[in-house]
């Protein structure tokens, strides 16, 4: 019978800085995973905008509503303009969370806005059978952001001197 | 007895809120109350100082809001924490009080009327 031989022990080191390299690159995609999924996005000193991309579980809901009520509080935020165009699937599961997200900004005294609302879009949250309750909703993001103007006494106005 | 801060800025009246006021079984009574002797038509009540609420004790504050609104006096809320409005969303189906970030807006708010 062969004896068996030991990993030499600058293998079993070589071995664990791998590992240790592997946790790091591990670590540092989470974080920016992290970063990706709550994006907040700062338009004026008092209207915030949070483009949301992907899939929305629950857990992710809590993240990002997280996120934009310390925001709230840090920064006096008044008008939340939650994107959702990029979203995978709006179904009643996710329109809960967006609807709770809208609660939620109200109690700290601040007004969400959900965009990206398209005509079919509409039509599977009314088919479902969604209340939005007096959630503010739109279809482009455009006319959210000109409602959060109007929220914080402000307005987009043409000047005349567009670069030709 | 009454151990709540309350405090006349101009026309509002200014009501901090503790964990400790929750616990009063007289909280509604008492401060309506001390309330009805001020001429002041609308009150802010503070929540700030509250870093967690249960249903029932949110129950108490809609139950002040609505006690005060029933003697003439306009109550607002105020100062509720990230971590209490992500709490009141799932414990109730939608909490219909006017809100404000902080005493200053909701004075804002209040002057503006």
């Amino acid at each position: 019978m062969r004896d068996r031989k030991e990993p030499s022990s600058s293998a079993r080191t070589d071995e664990k800085i791998e590992q240790q390299q592997r946790e790091i690159e591990g670590l540092q995609h989470s974080i920016a995973a992290a970063k990706f999924e709550l994006p907040l996005l700062r338009i004026s000193q008092e209207i915030l905008m949070v483009p949301l991309v992907g899939a929305m579980d629950s857990m992710r809901s809590q993240r990002v509503m997280q996120n934009i009520l310390d925001n709230i509080k840090s920064a006096g935020t008044k008008v939340i303009v939650i994107d959702i165009a990029g979203v995978n699937v709006v179904d009643s599961s996710v329109a809960s969370h967006l609807i709770k997200m809208g609660l939620a900004t109200k109690l700290m005294g601040a007004t969400t806005i959900i965009s990206g609302i398209s005509p079919d879009m509409a039509t599977n949250i009314v088919n479902l059978g969604i209340q939005t309750g007096d959630t503010e909703t739109t279809n482009t993001l455009e006319d959210a952001l000109n409602r959060a103007y109007r929220h914080v006494g402000l307005a987009l106005v043409a000047t005349g001197d567009a670069d030709n | 007895m009454l151990t709540t801060n309350i405090e006349r800025i101009g026309s509002n009246t200014v009501i901090d809120l503790d964990e400790k006021d929750l616990l009063s079984n007289d909280l509604i009574r008492s401060l309506s109350h001390e309330l009805s002797k001020i001429s002041n038509r609308s009150a802010v009540i503070n929540l700030e100082q509250i870093s967690a609420l249960s249903s029932r004790e949110w129950g108490e504050v809609v139950a002040l809001v609505n006690a005060l609104r029933l003697i003439g006096i306009r109550a607002v809320l105020c100062g509720i924490n990230p971590s209490v409005a992500m709490t009141l969303i799932e414990l109730v189906d939608s909490p219909r009080v006017e809100s404000y970030l902080n005493v200053d807006g909701a004075l804002d708010a209040l002057e503006a009327e």
